[in-house]
């Protein structure tokens, strides 16, 4: 149901957000910017990140409002180029000795919190809805901890600490950020963290307790050639069938664990997201995105890519259809903060590198 | 000029205010609830129009009017129009459907095109001007990889070796480009009877493969394929083209989802594999003038290919030679390559 125009007085009310980005349209701008990036051997891809990003926010829709992405092709531009110099350093480094490749690519590693940062602070300086812009407070220290610091505690604790770890990223992440002045707020606590991976975990204990006692114990019948046969490890040809689909199960259950992960990751994160008095409420289904997974990437795979935009529209729609704002007070009262530019080496060099600096939340 | 409704922001708040947008002479003209403004059209900055999107206006003191997609953003765009030409280019050609077909099959022809002859050229010439320590180091790398995890300690007697590095340094005269290039014996263990040239002039036989030879003539034109290979810097060539065809793949399909990557490796590999025929046909015609040169039949060259061929069917339990091989398979089928240089040695 649409929103209401103006809050009353009366309950919260959920204002919901939309995306409106249609594939056919999409695909020309990505066809273009592919085409672009092609003839200027990568020197247009600022500009078709810029014009990227600027369809996926401009679409993104919020009580009649859209999104915007503001940032300068130029800035990015530069960025780049400090990137790519640093990429040939590497890559050449590294061929002419392994070592010096080691170093630098340790060096690179050190650096990752900072880029997080910088990358963060970028995109969010260059985001606004309703013309007030976003905003990250630096807090390089603190970057350190949680992207660095606490990495290197992980073995002595058996790896019991990588939830605490994720709940400290993604509240750093919420923490920092303000839309216009009016900071984020993380309600979570490690202890939700925990029970999601908890969950995982059972989930995955079970699964492969299940097919061990299978193989050992052989409990079933398969049919061979018509026959059943009792399955047992080794000891008949069934045993073999049976290891096949488990060859086949396995990977498909671990990337299903590993989507519940995401997702229940991103509900929590969301949820517990406040914006002063107003929450998001995020309601992506485990199911739902492991199908959209799995079929986007049958159809990218199978026309060699060129479903890639009706791919990315489809994963856009379904996300934002289940994300809202739930608010009293309406979202009329937001006030811009003074701000200063931020420069985009940090994003572009963690781009180029591999790394998805975009954290999603 | 008529107007047209449109959302107010003024950069201060969050306040969406309903507007209605006119032109009159050089002013914008911005009137609604509690606004009203009227502001020089040529302090006016209209972002870059991108699909079907709602436009973004400017105004000077940091207001933005939202004005939706249509005749009257067009009129305003001509209006403001005096610079971003090419983007307006850009946005033109992303709406139209035949121009996204055009810009499709440009972008495949262009990556077809590079792929098989750019990237090549340059592959080409970067491999000739890698810094010799540069190449020696990879060399050494690559032996020792293959050591570990291939081959083994040659078994053959010291004398044999001798003979055969004698025989190999005397072809190696007849390749200036070779020079430097260094003869190692192996034991093949799993890869059995097999020669390959690896960076930095290593050339590589296995005892098998001196086993299998009927006669020394036989290594020899072996021998020189392999020079031939080295000359050219072909693994050098492949290594580079190799990354540098994966680099492009990964840039053009460099924003879908990691768990998609199949797409992009696909062409790299239907690539790869054209790569390396055209390689072996190269080395198979330094062989040949070599056997010329020196006055030996072309037809022993002939002899080990085919015993080598025969060699690797009985490993591989002899599968059938489909069209698909044709083009998966990183050698050329043996009897088409025989035939070939055989065809050219009259």
């Amino acid at each position: 149901p649409p929103a209401p125009a103006a809050p009353r007085p009366a309950g919260p009310w959920r204002l919901r957000f939309t995306f409106t980005g249609r594939a056919g349209e999409y695909f020309g701008i990505w066809i273009m910017n592919a085409l672009l990036k092609l003839v200027t051997a990568g020197l247009y891809s600022a500009w078709a990140k810029v014009r990227k990003r600027r369809y996926f926010f401009g679409n993104t829709q919020l009580h009649g409002a859209s999104f915007d992405y503001l940032a300068d092709p130029m800035a990015i531009f530069k960025g780049w180029l400090i990137a790519a110099g640093l990429f040939l350093l590497y890559s050449f480094g590294s061929r002419v000795s392994p070592t010096l490749g080691i170093v630098l690519g340790l060096l690179f590693f050190l650096t990752i919190p900072w880029l997080v940062v910088r990358s963060r602070r970028f995109n969010a300086r260059n985001s606004a809805y309703r013309n007030i812009r976003f905003a990250f407070r630096p807090a390089y220290r603190e970057a350190y901890v949680v992207f660095a610091g606490l990495y290197v505690l992980l073995p002595f604790t058996l790896g019991l600490l990588f939830p605490y770890v994720i709940y400290r990223q993604k509240r750093f992440l919420v923490e920092h950020g303000s839309y216009g002045a009016t900071p984020f707020a993380f309600a979570a606590t490690a202890k939700d963290f925990y029970r999601l991976y908890f969950r995982a975990g059972l989930g995955l204990l079970f699964i492969v307790s299940l097919f061990l006692l299978f193989l050992t114990y052989g409990a079933g019948t398969v049919f061979v050639d018509g026959t059943a046969v009792p399955t047992g490890l080794g000891r008949h040809p069934g045993a073999s069938g049976l290891a096949l689909a488990m060859a086949f199960l396995g990977p498909l259950i671990y990337f299903y664990i590993a989507t519940y992960v995401q997702t229940a990751q991103a509900n929590l994160s969301w949820n517990a997201t406040r914006l002063g008095e107003a929450r998001f409420v995020s309601t992506l289904r485990t199911r739902d995105m492991a199908w959209l997974y799995f079929s986007n990437a049958v159809a990218v795979a199978c026309t060699l890519g060129l479903l890639i935009p009706w791919a990315s529209v489809r994963l856009a729609r379904y996300r934002y259809d289940h994300l809202a704002l739930e608010t009293r007070a309406g979202l009329d009262h937001f006030l811009a903060a003074a701000g200063e530019e931020v420069s985009a080496t940090g994003e572009e060099i963690g781009d180029l590198f591999g790394i998805d600096l975009d954290v999603a939340l | 000029m008529s107007g047209i409704a449109a959302g107010f922001y003024d950069g201060t708040s969050s306040v969406r205010r309903e507007v209605t947008l006119a032109i009159e002479g050089a002013y914008l003209l911005v009137r609604g609830a509690g606004v009203d403004l009227s502001v020089p059209l040529a302090t006016v900055r209209l972002a870059p129009r991108l699909g079907s999107l709602a436009g973004t206006l400017r105004l000077p003191d940091g207001g933005v009017c939202e004005v939706p997609d249509g005749p009257f953003l067009d009129r305003l765009e001509r209006r403001l129009g005096r610079r971003g030409g090419a983007g307006r280019l850009v946005h033109r050609f992303e709406r139209s459907l035949p121009m996204a077909l055009v810009a499709l099959l440009v972008t495949a022809a262009l990556v077809w095109g590079f792929m098989k002859f750019g990237i090549p050229a340059l592959a080409e010439r970067v491999a000739f001007a890698i810094p010799p320590a540069t190449e020696a180091s990879l060399g050494r790398e690559t032996l020792a990889i293959l050591d570990r995890i291939a081959l083994e300690p040659t078994k053959l007697p010291a004398g044999r070796r001798a003979e055969l590095t004698d025989r190999f340094r005397a072809i190696t005269a007849f390749f200036p480009a070779a020079a430097g290039s260094r003869l190692e014996f192996r034991a093949g263990g799993r890869i059995g009877a097999n020669a390959f040239a690896l960076p930095a002039g290593i050339v590589v036989v296995t005892d098998d493969l001196v086993k299998l030879a009927a006669n020394d003539d036989e290594v020899a034109a072996v021998l020189a394929h392999e020079l031939g290979h080295v000359a050219r810097r072909h693994s050098m060539r492949h290594a580079l083209q190799n990354s540098a065809a994966g680099l492009i793949m990964a840039t053009l399909t460099g924003d879908i989802l990691s768990i998609t990557s199949l797409s992009a490796t696909l062409p790299t590999a239907l690539v790869d594999a054209k790569f390396s025929r055209d390689f072996e046909r190269e080395a198979d015609d330094a062989a040949v003038a070599w056997l010329r040169g020196s006055r030996i039949p072309v037809q022993r060259f002939a002899d080990i290919l085919g015993r080598l061929q025969q060699e690797a069917d009985k490993k591989r339990g002899a599968r059938e030679e489909g069209p698909v091989r044709g083009y998966l398979d990183s050698h050329p089928v043996t009897a088409e390559r025989i035939k070939r240089f055989m065809g050219k040695g009259k």
